[in-house]
């Protein structure tokens, strides 16, 4: 039973207090005062400055019936059930490093992880959009020289029907509707994230030795040792990552922004909830639903970590 | 033991070394306050070869007229500018002079700009002992500084160095390899269409993937809306009921919602057409590759031609390894079989002003700031401009660089047709996110229409209720402005600067409500609210 401090034993050294008043004012200042005013603004006609207009639950009305929206939303919804899957690479490596028996090895495949992480996400963004350039992207050429496109040719004439194969004519993987969400899904391949690796590595780590012993005993293979002993056991670091993962995903925007333009891409294809703010906001100037998209995010971010926290249950 | 306490002293000595030399720097800046000096600031998105310099040329030629102000540029690249400024005008923090252009709409105008109408019929003070000396500032300019002012809100705002033209570049080694030695350059759509056709040879023969024009989502609207617009001249004419020749983008969209025209009308369709014969010769997936892949595929010799304006011949001379010609956008003649019929001809280049800066309320030094612009827009500034940074000059009477003769406009010609610029930010989006269908090789031009038609007229719709909105705040803003000036004629000041003042502004404001009114009338119309 935790005892209650009396405010005057609290107050003693009062003067304590005072260090963490600058903090607490920048946080107050860039946090939580931007987070109010978007929530203020999202109940105006606002197109940014002092001039707006009330107009109550106007914005949010809007919001349920726009079509783009919503459209944004079942787009995100793929790339964070894709986002999901491209989390395996990094827990299969996780656990192979933390397999490894040498430490000498284990140290080095760490920092062959942590090494990409110094590469600036600008210059990668780069390195990933000449990939997929059409005319002389290493994508296309790969295609080429492996002769797949051939396979992919015949696989949109009798299944996928979209036309964009076609013998002679370069890959558009930007700039048609039906490969751009495949392109940002395929982006970063092989999906190994490095915080990811090390978060997973951090929770394998803390698995005891014996618990293994009793395994090995037990006559458990690898991959038993896997699904009963590790993924259980990781289910800490898996929500964190999950959790993180859906916020990222329904915030971000900055891939697409900086691959197809604020419009999203051909047919909008590539357009997100955050960057159909964005859109709104510095594309048509209409700051008040620009803040009601973002409230109505927050609503959704809140209630998905409600629900993960609730349903992937962590055994002890 | 002694080795690692060497090496956190060095480490300790090199922050504390840094610190303070951060610190000289800091303490040493030459600021407002430490040398009295006035420091104008200016922004701008130019960042091709030469424009930084040329504006520290004209900043430098000022000061040494003004020894107390010093001009500072701030140059933002074109892709964040909008966003920058929104975010430096809002805050309050924006920089005394802005080019005018990007992310400036007829409200922020309003808002956070100052009209600069009371000082066009008085001559510009920096044009003494030249021709120009005694002409008021607004006849100094090639357009008459029609292109600064502002026909919704009635009033200038801007003043301009510069023009523009847009060519067709090219690679006139690769072209002369193509097209045989001493071939001119392509001079209607025919000749263009041969371009192609030779192209496509080429890359056949040679298992190469040279593509005719480079093009990205910036360049490719450049030549693009050239194609639509030469197709919809004498469509133009006809809805020009006024017959002044200078449609504004809102009567365009008023026609538009009254059915006086549509994207299937003949001329449209045609329009189109030539878009997509166009687009098809341009880099495939143009619409996701940026300016500057375009530059890189022109400059690496992957692309025969680019089209651009005069604002890029001297990085793109200076950069390339081969020699550049250029030639201008070649359209179809009236005479062209296919597409001759609802074509006038060239368009007349105008002599519009670009480079335009405009003022901001929030500039701590007004007075400074705009005899900075009067300079740069005097003969002597715009001639120090133009030498260095090779742009065509917008003030009369200033020489054009010899490097540039070629690009001076073409002034002899016919008035633009309908072009995608012709629509607000909601039917844009509709455009942009159907483009894909016009460049399909299955009924393109059908597809793209159909494509738009049901999301257009609801999207004109909201762009022109907005605009409705933006006006009637900004004649609400003028009020108080009007009260305070009849506040004070009221109360017995007479003088003929407060009634001319109180005059101008309740005749700028009678005209803005009833331009405003007669757009809200037609958009309320059961025509114009047909789906």
């Amino acid at each position: 039973m935790p005892s209650t401090i009396p405010i005057k034993k609290a107050l003693y050294e009062w003067r304590l207090y005072l260090f963490i008043l600058p903090s607490l004012l920048m946080v107050g200042v860039f946090i939580y005062l931007p987070t109010f005013s978007a929530v203020y603004h999202s109940f105006f006609n606002w197109r940014g400055g002092d001039a707006k207009e009330y107009i109550g639950l106007e914005n949010f009305v809007h919001l349920w019936n726009d079509d783009i929206l919503w459209q944004s939303l079942l787009t995100v919804t793929v790339l964070i059930l894709a986002n999901i899957v491209k989390m395996l690479p990094s827990i299969a490596l996780a656990v192979v490093i933390h397999r490894l028996t040498s430490d000498r090895w284990q140290y080095w495949y760490r920092v062959l992880v942590v090494v990409p992480m110094i590469v600036p996400e600008l210059v990668r963004l780069f390195i990933w959009k000449f990939f997929y350039d059409p005319n002389f992207g290493v994508l296309n050429r790969l295609l080429d020289l492996f002769e797949f496109k051939p396979l992919l040719i015949w696989l949109d004439n009798h299944f996928l029907h979209w036309e964009v194969f076609r013998e002679g004519i370069p890959i558009p993987w930007l700039s048609d509707p039906h490969l751009i969400v495949p392109s940002i899904i395929f982006w970063g391949f092989p999906w190994i994230g490095a915080v990811g690796v090390l978060i997973f590595l951090a929770g394998l780590e803390s698995i005891n030795k014996e618990i293994y012993e009793t395994a090995e005993l037990d006559g458990a293979t690898g991959v038993q040792k896997f699904l009963y002993i590790e993924l259980p056991l990781i289910l800490t670091q898996i929500r964190l990552m999950i959790i993180l993962l859906v916020i990222g995903t329904i915030q971000g925007f900055g891939l697409q922004l900086l691959l197809l333009g604020q419009d999203g891409g051909a047919g909008g294809a590539g357009m997100v909830p955050g960057l159909w703010m964005y859109n709104r906001a510095f594309g048509a100037g209409q700051f008040g639903y620009a803040c009601s998209i973002g409230l109505f995010l927050f609503v959704i971010i809140l209630t998905l970590t409600w629900v993960n926290n609730k349903y992937i249950r962590v055994q002890k | 033991m002694k080795r690692e306490k060497i090496l956190h002293s060095v480490g300790f000595g090199l922050v504390g070394l840094f610190y303070l030399v951060a610190v000289f720097f800091v303490f040493h800046k030459p600021s407002e306050q430490n040398n009295k000096q006035i420091v104008i600031r200016i922004a701008h998105w130019q960042l091709e070869d030469g424009l930084r310099q040329a504006f520290d040329d004209v900043g430098r030629e000022f000061t040494k007229l003004h020894p107390n102000v010093r001009i500072e540029q701030l140059v933002i690249p074109e892709r964040i500018f909008p966003n920058w400024l929104i975010t430096q005008l809002i805050g309050e923090t924006a920089p005394d002079l802005i080019e005018i252009g990007l992310g400036i709409d007829d409200d922020r105008l309003a808002r956070f700009f100052v009209p600069l109408t009371s000082l066009v019929d008085e001559p510009n003070p920096y044009n003494k002992g030249t021709p120009l000396e005694s002409v008021p500032w607004r006849n100094t300019f090639l357009d008459g500084m029609y292109s600064a002012y502002n026909p919704t809100l009635l009033d200038y705002y801007s003043a301009g160095m510069t023009q523009h033209t847009i060519r067709l570049y090219y690679n006139s080694l690769l072209y002369e390899t193509l097209m045989g030695t001493g071939a001119p350059p392509p001079r209607d759509f025919v000749a263009l269409q041969n371009v192609f056709t030779k192209v496509a040879e080429y890359n056949r023969i040679h298992h190469t993937q040279l593509v005719t024009i480079a093009g990205s989502n910036y360049n490719g609207p450049i030549i693009m809306d050239q194609y639509l617009s030469s197709q919809s001249q004498k469509l133009q004419l006809r809805l020009n009921t006024l017959l002044d020749f200078s449609p504004t983008k809102y009567g365009t969209q008023i026609d538009f919602l009254l059915g006086r025209w549509s994207f299937e009308s003949p001329e449209l369709q045609s329009g189109l057409t030539l878009q997509h014969i166009v687009g098809s010769n341009l880099t495939k997936g143009f619409q996701s590759l940026r300016r500057e892949d375009a530059t890189f595929y022109f400059l690496q010799g992957h692309a025969l031609m680019i089209a651009s304006g005069s604002w890029d011949v001297r990085t793109l001379r200076s950069m390339a390894s081969f020699p550049i010609e250029v030639s201008p956008v070649p359209l179809p003649s009236p005479q062209n079989p296919t597409f001759g019929a609802y074509t006038l001809g060239p368009f007349s280049e105008t002599d519009e002003s670009t480079t335009k800066f405009g003022l901001t309320r929030h500039s701590k030094h007004p007075k400074e700031a705009i005899e900075f612009l009067q300079f740069m827009t005097s003969q002597r500034g715009c001639q120090t401009f133009v030498n260095t940074s090779y742009w065509l000059p917008s003030v009369l009477g200033v020489k054009i660089p010899e490097p540039i003769t070629e690009f001076a406009p073409i002034v002899d010609g016919y008035t633009q047709g309908i072009a995608f610029h012709n629509f607000g930010s909601d039917a844009m989006l509709v455009f942009t996110q159907n483009l894909y269908k016009l460049y399909n090789d299955h009924d393109p031009v059908t597809s793209f229409t159909q494509a738009i038609e049901p999301h257009l007229k609801a999207a004109v719709r909201r762009d022109l209720r907005q605009e409705i909105d933006t006006r009637f705040r900004n004649i609400t803003r003028d009020d108080t402005t009007l009260a305070a000036l009849l506040w004070k004629l009221s109360h017995g000041d007479n003088s003929e600067e407060i009634r001319s003042k109180a005059a101008a502004l309740i005749l700028n404001q009678h005209t803005m409500e009833s331009d405003t009114y007669c757009l809200k009338t037609d958009l309320d119309s059961p025509a114009a609210r047909q789906p």
